[in-house]
Order: C-alpha cells, then structure tokens, then sequence
C-alpha cells in the first residue's frame, strides 16, 4: 500500500511536470542559446595562422616554442613548436583597415597611450615614434625604447621559458620627462586578434564565472569588454549608473556588471587547437582587461590586450555645485607592469582545460589551498534595520537570536546540512564594530548558538562589512575616503524611495578599526567577510593619500588577521584573497551578458572547485527556477537563501526591502526542494577537482571530477541519452565512467 | 504512518520547489523587474522576463521603424533599407520583401489572413503584399471631403479580423484612419480628447486678442502614435504626452473601455503588444517595459536602456515591440538594428495563468496560484489583488476583505462587507431586536419608577454637586446652548464672562481627539489613510493641524484688531472652540457609523460629515461676526485675511526653520573640522 501511494504520488507529479514543461517550445531553445549558457562548438577544421616569420629573427628558442622578432616593426611571432602555430598581432604587409599610426600600436611590443598639452588621448606604437634599442639574451631580449617626441623612456623584456613567454618592463624604467603624460601602456596589443571571423575561436574573459567572446566579421556595437582587473578604483571611478527613463519606475534597475575577480584572459584559434593563456603577473591593481568585437566603431579586428592604466581621467570640480572638467591624474600610478603569455595546444586549448592549467598555476605557487571544500547549504539571517517614517526611523526585529534554532533544527529533520549560518545586520546599529544588537539577544545567547550548531557539525558566521556605510553610520569628514576630486567616495542608487540612497566607503584607516572592533566583541567567531577581499580603492584625503595598491595590501592584511578565528568565508572576493578565504559566496552564476559575449563558462568554477566551498547568490531573490539548480550542479555550487523569521512585508522601508520574500515559514519547503535536488550530487563532489567541462549539444552538458564522477546536465525540454544513461528533461544525473 | 508521511514528503517537498518553477527559463537578467506594491510604490520584484540573445544581429537592419510578431514569424520594416524583413523564429530563415517599391516603410502588419500590409510612410502610400511577399496592391490618400486637405503620412497600421485597417498618420490628431476591407476610406476613428487648459493657455485665452491667439499653436488632442488590434478586434492605441490616455482599449465604436481607476501610464510609450489573454505590454522609447493586466493594471516593469555598454536586454532608442504566442517579447532597437527578445519566466507565465484561469471562473486554482504568489512576492499589489479578488467569488468573504483592503479595491471590498454585514445581521438580527425591545422597556421602566418614586434623583444631584465642585463642567455646558443659539452665547462669552479658557483648550483637545480617532479608526472603505498609510505619520498629521489652527486664532484676533474688530484673543479662543461643538458631538457617531456602512450607503457618510462641517462652518463664521461685531462682508474679509495671514506664517516658519537647519549644519561642520585639524 505504501509503495503504491509513493508511486501514484511520484507518478501524478511527473505527469504534471511533463504537463509544465509541454510549453516550451522555441522560448526554450532561445535561452539555451543565450549567453547565459555554454554553447556547443561547431567542429572545427584545422586552423592554419595566417602570420609567417618571414622578416623576423629567431631571438629564443625553449622546448616548446620559438621567440622571432621584428626590429624594423618592432613586433613579435611566438612559435608553438608542438604544434607549429605562429602567434603575432598583424601581418607586416597587408594589415587590413588600419591606418599607419594604429599598425604602429597594434604591433608593437610595447605601446602606449598619452595625454598631451591639452589632455587629448591618442596612442603611439613604436615604429615611427621611439628609438629603440635591443639586447638579446639568452632567453629572448631586452629592449630600451626611447618616445623623443613625447619624452617618456621605459625598458623592458620578453622572456621565453617552456610554453611561456614573459613581458615586462624593467624596474623603475619609466620615465615622463616632457609634456606628454602616459595614459596607458600595453605590451603587443594585439597579439592573437583576428579580422573578422576568418579564423573560427574566441577570447575568454574574466566576466562572472567566465564568458566566451566568439570572433564574428562584425556587429554593431557601442563599447567593448573593458573592464578593471578586481574593479574598479571609486576614488577615480563611478560606478555604471543607469539614465532616467523618464518612466514612473525608479531608475536604479540595471543589474551590475560583473567584476573581473581574476587577471587572465584567453584567446584560442580554434577550440582544441591553439591557445594562449594570458595572466597579468605584475601591476594587475592598475591593469584594465580590454577586448574590443570586430564591429566596435571603424575596427575589423577582434582583439584582447591587458592595459595597465598608468593615469585616468577624473572630473575636477571648478565650481561649488560640483561641475567641472576633465584632467588627468597629477602623478601616474606606480606598478612594474608584468604580463605572460602561456602556449597551450591541442586539449588543452579550450576554456575548461585553460582552467585546470590555471589552477595548477595557483595551486603550485600557493595563490589557492587545497581541501578547504565542504558542500552545505547557507542560510542567511537578517537580524535588524531601520525603519523609515515620515520623519522618524525606528529600528525594527526581523530575527531573534532565540529564533534560529527551531529553523535549523526544520532543516535538519527535512535532512539538509551541513549548514553554513550567517548572521547578519546583528551588530548595535549594523555598524562594523559594533557588538550584538541587544534588541536581539544576548552574547551568552550568541556562545550557545553557536555552541549548538558546532555540535550538530554546522558552522555560525558573524556578517562584517567593514569597508560600506550608509549616511547615519558614518561622519563624512572623519571617516569617507575621498576621491582624487576630494569629495567621498559615493555610490548614489536613483531611488528617491530608499531609506539611504547613498553608500559611502570609509578610509582605509577606519577600516581596519571597523575590523579590529569586530575581532574583539566576536573573538572566536568566524566571519563572513564582505568587501574587504574584492574592492579595493585608494584614498585622497588630504595629508592621508592612500593608493589603491597600498589600500589591496592593507585589507589582504586584515583579512589574514581575520583567519585567526576560523574564516573568513569571503563575498565574490578577487584573487589575491582566495588563499585566506574558506568560503566563496556570491558566486557569479552568469556573466554580465554583453551582446558581444556567446557564452557564460565556468572558468572561475573549475578553478576553485575543491579548493574552496562555493555558494550562489541567495536563491529567493531573482527568480528561483529549475535552471538555476541544475547551473549549481553544473558549477558545483552551493545552494544559498537570505531568511528572516518575521515576515517579509516587515522588511518594507527598511534598507532591506529589495530582499522582498525572506520569511523562514514561506521558504521552509523551497529550501528543503532545492537541498533534495542538489545537495546529494554535491556531497558527492566535494573535495574533487574538475577536470572536464563540454557542451554536448545546445542545453546539454557534461562535467568530469577526478574522482571518476561526470554529471549529465539536461538543459532542454526532451531527455536525453548519453553514456547508455538517460537524462530527464530539465535534469541531471550523476554516473561513475566506465559504469 | 509517519515513516510514510516523511517518505512522501521528500518528493512532495522537491516537486514544490520544482513544480513552481518547473519550466522556467530563469538565471539572471541584466535589469531588475518592478512591480506596484500594495502600498503603491515601485518595489523589485522576481524577474519577469529574461533577455535572450540579440536576433538578426548581422542582418544590417538600418533604422527599422516597426516589428509585429504573428505565430512564428516577426516582420520586421527595415525603414533605412526600404525592405519588410520576414523572420522565422524557430529556423532564423530571413526574407526580404518589397524591396522594389517600398520607400521608407514605417509600420508593418500581417493580417489574421496572411496578407502583409506596410504604411510607407515617404511614398504617402499602404502597400498590401501577399503572404509570400508578392506586392498586390497601393492605398492612397483617401479622397472624401471628409479627410480634408492635409497630407498623407502613414506611419503604424493594423487589421481586424474582417479586414478593416486602422492606420495612424503623422498629420492627424482626429483619430486613427479607417477603411473597410476593400481600401476604401471609411472615417476617423477613436480621437483622443484634448486636455484641460494650463494656466498659461489660461491666460492666453482670457487675455489674448484674436490675432495673438491665431499665433499661437493650435491646442489639439494628442496625436495617436501607434496601434494594435486585439483578437476580438478590439483597437489599442498608444498617445505620448498624456500618461491617462497612454493606452487605450476602443471598441468598434471607438469608446475607450480601459477604465482602471489606476492606470500609470508613461508618457513616452512607443508600441503596445498584446499577450494572450489580452495583457497589454508597452514600451517606451527608452526601452522601459510595462505590462499590464487586460484592465490596465500595473503587473512588471522591465528593461530599460545602457548607452554606454552592450548588454542583453538593454536598448537604446526602442521604435517597436512585439509578442509572440508563447508570451515572449521582441524589441526593436532602432538605434543599433537588432531585435532584442524577452523570454517569459515561470514567474510571469504563472501570473498570466491566474489572471486566466479567473477570466475564466476557475477561482479555486487561480486562488491557489495566488496564494503561493503570497510567499514569493508578498508584497505585490497584483497579487493580493488576485488572490482577493479570487477568494470574493469563492465567497471566502473573511480571507478576502484584509487583501482587497491592502489594495483598495473598494468596490469589492465594499461587497465583500455587505455580504459579511448581512451574513450578520441575518444571524443576529433577532437578538438586535429583543435587545433594543427590552432596552426600551427597561428605559420606559425607570422613566415610570422616577416619576413615581425618583430613583434617578441621586444621579441628577450627583451630577449637580459634580459640576459644583468642578467648574470646568459647567464651563463646558455652552456648548449646548452654542449649537442652538451661537449668536447669544458669543454674546454672553464676550460681554457676560461665559466660559473659560481651560473649557476651550478642552474642547481644542477633544476636537483633535475626534479627528485623530477618525483619522485612526474610521473604516478603510471611508479612510483617507493619512494615518494608516505606510510611512504615514500620526504625530506630523496632527502636527500639522495644530500649527494653522493656532495661526487662525491668533491671527484672527491681530487682524480683526486692526480692522475695528471688538473682540480680545481670549473672546476668539473661547468662541472659536465651542463653535467646533457639532463637529466634536458629530464625529464619533461618523466614525462608529463608518464601520456598518458600504459604499452603496456613502451618500449618509458623506452627508453626515458635510453637516458637520458645514455647521461647525456656519457656527464659526457667525460667533466671529458676533464677537468682533462685523457685518457679514467684514466677517468674510476677516476670515480671508487670517487666512492670508496662516499662509504667510507657515511660509515665515518654514523659512526659519530651513535657516536654522543651515545654521546647525554649519555650526557642527565647523565643530567638526575644528575637532579634525586639533
């Protein structure tokens, strides 16, 4: 009898998920081939490069590769020897629909930008504008090159080691010593561009988990991908704000672009084939990453160069109200910019393989610590905010301490964990630094949740932001660090609704007191780190200039002091934070879905998978779909949900609102749902490396682990056979190879 | 059991989670979905659509003016390649047509019969084109007087099921044109009204000479700028400049019968669409998207524009927007040549599905749709909408009434009160009855015992000695004789000592309690909701009250003292409050009265209240005629100069008080750069 009404109940709700899914039809095609998925690559001919060595001269040679150089262009070829694929930038005769002067820069082994007199921008390669003179070493060569004209010298080298080929400038080489000031310098700008789409392959760049620009012959487009390496510097930079639409809805509805957590790119010709790994070693804190479509204003070149951004330009005000002209930075910002190049070939070149080559990279040179991975489930509570009233805010409860128990102990009977509990908005006015919100319970209360949850193998992690405040939690003269323009760093949503529009940043100073109050009033409690390890900016208050490079020190520093309490698990954090990190939350499931961009990839994913746990975004936010699971299993992600215990209208006019469905009674099932679906497969995953990652068929997936385990993902409407396994429409199954 | 319970709850649990969302198409999108809150401000929401990937990308489309989308097809008016481009949703195949004699084609239509129309809008001309892009025939300018003179600029079109085409031009404010199945002009059809004049059109018509007038622009209804038409052959047509006639729903009389009390238009939509079920998606130039429901309700805001970066989803100046059978949206970036589509979510698609399925009378299922709604986006105001509006034809009159509150739907909120008033009444009206017979008895009972014997003498001397004993009693007791005779009681306050100024101060109190407990307490179908509103502030309401009620006192006392006035400051402050007696006697009584009432009894609420007001009006203006011994013109300049007077007062503190906030601001900059260079 009981078998039987599992069956009917199991059997009524396939009938009524095949009945749901009846209606896909192209809608479903269409997303599957949105770029917020992988697409399948079309099979590939042999690509041949279109560049020769003819002109150049053969200057390094390593096991695998070949160095030949250009004097009279001052430009580069790269030889794979494995595979005999001859990488440069443009052909010496007949580089298409560039005039003389851009040649000049895309050729050139190293090329800059400048600001002149009057702060106009143009670019200088180095044929025609710089003596240079070159040392060959037994490596590769060095080079001194000397822009007369614009009064700048620099020197540098290029290094071939294995499959490796380094640039760099030499240390403390730079010098400006006429009127012209270097806005930025790049090294071989477009070393591995294609012109249109006559050779098939594409860039991968660090956009969210990893994103696939595919060459195209053209398009019509606006701006490329150009983003800074772990974001950008507030103290020069806004933020993207969204234009008015003149419409009765508020115009803070863009979703933000993706941060470059990483300073890599690739470029591959022809998947499978010939790849180039590109990682930004030195001076990535001032570097830009810049991949420009064929199409994008008179350009047919698909292109990719990593910029180091010596100087920008910033609005100096010039009159009360604020407005003012552009100038660029006084001084430029003091980097050794180091950039290499690493040949792959065969396998090896394509996105996932790219990644396992990367996290050897970060594995061997301890940039990333093995087995710090545990699958679970994160819930975050929301303690307490402000309310706003006409005149009046009043602070309000949405979860006891006294509360969190029973929901935990909800989940555990429904069979999820272990569980990574985060509190957050607990501090005394959500100030970092502060100590427990009293209206939420008391620090004894605080020891024995915790006490509890460890005891039932879960971990508490206390929230901490020490880097944000809004307009009530911070004395703007004391405590904001100021932009180059000596206003505070600001960051406006246009809401004229919200309770605090405005997020400002405090000084690097106040900072690392935020942090020191925090480790105080919760020694022994790991934290949930936001900020710290993913924004760095620098700060111009007057008689306290702090670059950012010396601000991503300090707050790499706090971070490590922080480790002493068990964490920190750290909020989409950049690169240089993943080694302190236990935790990656918030991790990007798309990419930020540029028109130029055909793919989202799990480059990040595979990076990080068995290094470190990975949690999604909250899943109550957005839209909670079937396709958002199985992207988690496809990524080994960790399901995640933002939870209160009182209702979720009390949210309204707190700063809290856009966190529109949080209460723990209205999520209980969904959670216990998304747990069954995914958490089995994970648990399985945890600790284990990806070693594979392809796309079958539009829709369909496959992902190898180094434990034997490959997931089936099924995207589509329609099962799908593979392995001798059947993959349910819109599901995914884990199998053992060879079984 | 409970081994089994727990064992078919996994699944059950599991199939919650993906039942709801099972064939959604969700990750992310690159703009946030807004909604209207039940509170009535724009609040995100889940994400309605998703963007997907750009179409006809590298078919170099050059400022294409308009796109219609029919079962698997978009047709696409390619205006700076002077082509329709046809487009195969499901295969990308492309076709190109009527590249030979289109010129600048603006508007592109294919009829229920397969027929593709075109308004070419620099040849002045429709061409019709066969379903496999043959060109069949031209439409010109219509030809009857009744057009007039004015010059044939096509621009949008549409068709019915019977084959009459609705065309909008660019010279016509009259309505959009007609003509019947054989091409020939049949009159305008569903003018929009012009609106009210401004102050300066005002002016410029009280004042103006004639021959200034006829230098000014002519003052002429919006002009319709686009179109669509329904299945039932219903005609939506979209204005700019007018946020209440953005959208309109005409009928084949061409009477607008979109009548949401709450539509929030855009001033700038472009193209409407319609989905099934008649929901109406609009989208402005600027990429913003509106979906409403069939009867103008707001449901999700999407989209928007990036000028500075190329994402999905994104646009930057939209001519066009189209749906497809499955509910997806494709936008027409005219700027950059690209269709943009919008993929429906399970979010959305549910939505759609309980908004049919109560069309349909299917309130059950669509109650069950709305209350898991509830959880996800609790604060939505369509969704307690539908979920009350759900439960009101299910009779679940109690669960109803709190969610058709939150969204003020009175009309139904007023019926759902009427069914549980009478539901009431029929199972109490007996025990009313024998409660008001006995009470009645009991009261003729001790009426008969009193005469007989005085029982209730101790309770007339109790209240005797209280009055001795407390002097404000009987200082309050001219309120009675106020409400009679006004005239005799400013009277004996200014020349015999009547009254007190503790009694007036108490019935200033008292007056403010009764506004403020009606304010509070007054049923939401008569409510204003100036307390009860989110974010309302009881203390700035009475605040707010207070402050010119205490101008008018004083001021009318200065003023009417340099106007001869007789009255003192005490006169008026006495006077003034026992003139408020009506409204503090009446206002309880409004405010109780409110909680039995409906909307079909509003005339008593209103009328009661009138009456209050109006004699609390009449009481004020005649005591201050009496107490200053004005005439009846003296009094009304009296009355309009305090009232100049609280004007120029709030005006004075408000001043002062942003002053003042300057100067503490100051102060404590100063304070804190001081304390900064220490």
């Amino acid at each position: 009898m009981r078998k039987r009404l599992i069956s009917l109940g199991c059997a009524a709700m396939i009938i009524l998920s095949l009945c749901a899914s009846a209606r896909a039809g192209w809608a479903q095609q269409m997303e599957t081939r949105s770029n917020r998925y992988t697409q399948p690559d079309a099979p590939y001919e042999q690509v041949v490069s279109a560049l020769d060595t003819e002109g150049f001269e053969l200057v390094a040679t390593s096991g695998m590769a070949q160095l030949w150089l250009n004097r009279e262009m001052h430009t580069i070829r790269l030889i794979d020897t494995r595979s005999g694929y001859v990488w440069g930038a443009i052909p010496l005769q007949d580089a298409r629909n560039l005039n003389t002067s851009w040649k000049s820069y895309a050729a050139a082994i190293v090329a800059l930008e400048c600001f002149d007199s009057k702060f106009n921008e143009k670019r200088y390669g180095l044929t025609g504008n710089a003596a240079v003179t070159y040392s060959l070493q037994p490596d590769g060569f060095s080079f001194e090159a000397h822009f007369e004209a614009l009064g700048i010298r620099l020197a540098g080298y290029y290094i071939l080691r294995d499959n490796v080929l380094t640039c760099g400038l030499a240390p403390d080489s730079f010098r400006e010593e006429g009127q012209y000031l270097v806005k930025s310098l790049a090294f071989s700008p477009y070393l591995g561009c294609v012109f249109g789409d006559e050779t098939p392959g594409w860039f991968l760049l660090p956009d969210g988990p990893g994103a696939l620009m595919r060459f195209r012959a053209g398009g019509t487009y606006i701006s490329g991908y150009d983003q800074r390496v772990y974001g950008k510097d507030l103290a020069i930079e806004t933020l993207e704000t969204a234009q008015s639409l003149g419409v009765n809805r508020p115009a803070d509805y863009l979703v933000a672009e993706k941060q470059a957590n990483v300073p890599v790119y690739g470029i591959v010709h022809g998947v499978g084939q010939h790849g180039l790994l590109v990682e930004i070693e030195d001076g990535e804190t001032y570097a830009s990453i810049a991949a420009t479509p064929a199409g994008l204003g008179n350009t047919r070149y698909n292109s990719i160069m990593a910029r180091f951004e010596y100087r920008q330009k910033y609005s100096k005000a010039t009159t009360r109200s604020g407005a003012g002209s552009l100038v660029p930075q006084d001084d430029y910002n003091r980097m050794t910019p180091k950039l290499s190049y690493h040949l792959l070939t065969g396998p090896a070149a394509d996105y996932d393989q790219m990644a396992v080559y990367y996290r050897g990279l970060l594995l061997d040179e301890g940039r990333l610590l093995p087995g710090k991975e545990q699958a679970g489930l994160k819930l975050e509570f929301l303690g307490t905010d402000i309310q706003k009233r006409t005149l009046l805010k009043t602070w309000l409860a949405f979860t006891h301490l006294s509360d969190i128990p029973p929901m935990v102990e909800a989940l555990e009977k429904a069979g999820i964990g272990p569980l990574q509990v985060v509190l957050r908005q607990f501090s005394h006015h959500n100030k970092a630094g502060e100590g427990l919100s009293k209206a939420l319970g008391r620090e004894q209360e605080l020891r024995a949740l915790q006490t509890s949850l460890t005891d039932q193998g879960h971990l508490l992690l206390v929230y901490l932001d020490p880097v944000r405040a809004n307009r009530d939690q911070i004395r703007l003269r004391v405590n904001a660090a100021n932009t180059i323009a000596k206003s505070p760093i600001v960051i406006h949503r246009l809401n004229p609704d919200l309770v605090y529009p405005e997020t400002y940043f405090f000084r690097p100073g106040t900072v690392a007191d935020n942090v020191a109050g925090h480790q105080a009033r919760f020694a022994g409690f790991p934290a949930a780190v936001d900020q710290l390890g993913s924004r760095f900016y620098a700060d111009h208050t007057t008689g306290h200039i702090v670059n950012r490079a010396q601000a991503q020190q300090a707050f790499l520093s706090l971070l490590s002091g922080l480790s002493n309490d068990g964490g920190p698990a750290l909020y989409n954090p950049a690169l240089p934070a993943w080694s302190l990190a236990t935790a990656y939350y918030d991790m990007p499931l798309t990419n930020s879905q540029y028109l130029f961009e055909d793919d989202t990839v799990p480059f990040l994913p595979i990076v990080l998978k068995g290094s470190l746990s990975m949690y999604a975004p909250p899943l109550n936010i957005g839209v909670s779909s079937r396709e958002r699971l199985l992207r988690l299993v496809e990524y080994g992600v960790c399901p995640s949900f933002m939870i209160t215990q009182s209702q979720s209208d009390a949210l309204t006019n707190t700063p809290l609102e856009d966190w529109y469905s949080t209460n723990f009674s209205d999520w209980e099932q969904r959670i216990a749902g998304a747990w069954q679906t995914v958490g089995p497969a994970l648990s399985k995953l945890s600790q284990s490396h990806i070693t594979a990652h392809e796309v079958l068929e539009t829709g369909r997936v496959r992902v190898a682990y180094d434990n034997g385990l490959t997931i089936l993902i099924n995207y589509t409407s329609s099962p799908w056979v593979c392995r001798q396994t059947t993959v349910g429409e819109l599901d995914f199954a884990v199998i053992r190879e060879g079984q | 059991m409970m081994r089994l319970t727990r064992r078919l709850m996994l699944p059950i649990i599991a199939f919650v989670f993906l039942g709801l969302t099972f064939s959604a198409m969700a990750l992310e999108s690159t703009a946030y979905t807004y909604t209207v809150s039940d509170d009535r401000r724009m609040i995100r929401t889940q994400d309605a659509y998703l963007p997907g990937s750009v179409l006809l990308r590298e078919a170099g489309l050059m400022n294409p003016e308009d796109l219609h989308a029919v079962g698997e097809w978009l047709f696409i008016a390619d205006t700076g390649n002077h082509r329709i481009v046809r487009y195969h949703l499901k295969t990308g195949d492309t076709l190109m047509i009527g590249s030979e004699v289109l010129k600048a084609p603006t508007g592109v239509y294919s009829s229920p019969g397969g027929d593709i129309y075109v308004a070419d809008y620099a040849a002045a001309l429709i061409q019709v084109f066969s379903p496999d892009g043959r060109h069949i025939k031209s439409i010109g300018q219509p030809e009857t007087a009744a057009y007039g003179s004015k010059a044939f600029k096509p621009q949008k079109l549409a068709a019915d099921s019977f084959g009459n085409l609705y065309v909008t031009t660019e010279t016509n404010y009259e309505g959009v044109l007609q003509y019947d199945p054989q091409g020939r002009y049949a009159g305008f059809f569903g003018a929009n009204r012009a609106g009210g004049l401004s102050l300066i059109e005002w002016i410029q018509e009280t004042f103006f000479t004639q021959a200034q007038k006829e230098k000014l622009f002519s003052r002429n209804p919006p002009r319709i700028v686009n179109l669509e038409v329904s299945g039932e052959d219903l005609v939506y047509t979209v204005t700019q400049l007018n946020e209440r006639q953005a959208l309109k729903k005409l009928n084949m009389a061409g009477v607008n019968i979109l009548h949401a009390p709450d539509f929030m238009g855009e001033r700038n939509f472009v193209d409407v669409a319609l989905l099934p079920g008649n929901l109406m998606v609009a989208v402005t130039e600027t990429g913003a998207i509106v979906e409403y429901d069939a009867q103008g309700r707001y449901l999700f805001g999407f989209g928007g524009r990036a000028v500075s970066s190329d994402r999905n989803g994104l646009t930057s100046v939209v001519s066009a927007i189209g749906a497809d059978d499955e509910g997806n949206l494709y936008l027409l970036d005219k700027q950059r040549g690209l269709v943009l589509p919008y993929l429906q979510t399970d979010f959305a698609r549910r939505a759609h599905q309980g908004l049919s399925l109560y069309q349909e009378g299917e309130y059950a299922q669509a109650a069950e749709i709305w209350r898991e709604y509830l959880r996800t986006s609790p604060r939505a105001a369509f969704v307690h909408r539908g979920y009350g509006l759900a439960l009101w034809q299910m009779k679940a009159y109690d669960e109803a009434r709190s969610h058709l509150a939150r969204v003020r739907e009175m009309n139904y909120l007023s019926d759902t009160f009427w069914e549980q008033r009478n539901a009431w009444l029929q199972k109490n009206l007996a025990c009313i009855l024998i409660a008001l017979v006995l009470a009645s008895a009991l009261g003729a009972l001790l009426r008969k015992q009193h005469r007989k014997t005085g029982v209730l003498k101790p309770l007339s001397n109790g209240w005797k000695a209280l009055k001795a004993r407390i002097p404000l009693l009987s200082n309050l007791l001219p309120v009675r004789r106020m409400m009679r005779h006004p005239i005799d009681t400013a009277y004996a306050i200014r020349h015999e000592g009547s009254g007190s100024p503790a009694a007036a101060g108490l019935l200033y109190l008292m007056a403010l309690l009764v506004w403020a407990l009606d304010m509070a307490f007054s049923a939401t179908l008569f409510n204003n909701g100036l307390f009860s509103a989110p974010g309302a502030n009881p203390i700035i309401a009475i605040t707010a009250l207070m402050v010119p009620g205490a101008l008018f006192i004083v001021g009318n006392y200065y003023i009417s003292s340099i106007n001869d006035g007789k009255g003192k400051l005490r006169h008026v402050f006495i006077t003034l409050a026992y003139a408020l007696a009506p409204y503090i006697l009446l206002t309880p009584f409004i405010t109780l009265l409110t909680h039995a009432l409906t909307l079909n009894e509003a005339f008593i609420n209103r009328f009661l209240r009138m009456f209050s007001v109006g004699y609390t009006g009449a009481l004020v203006f005649v005591a201050l005629q009496e107490i200053h011994s004005f005439t009846f013109w003296q009094t009304i300049k009296n009355i309009l100069l305090t009232l100049a007077f609280v004007i120029l007062a709030i005006l004075a503190i408000m001043i002062l008080y942003m002053m003042w906030h300057e100067l503490i601001s100051f102060v404590l900059t100063l304070v804190e750069e001081v304390s900064l260079r220490a």
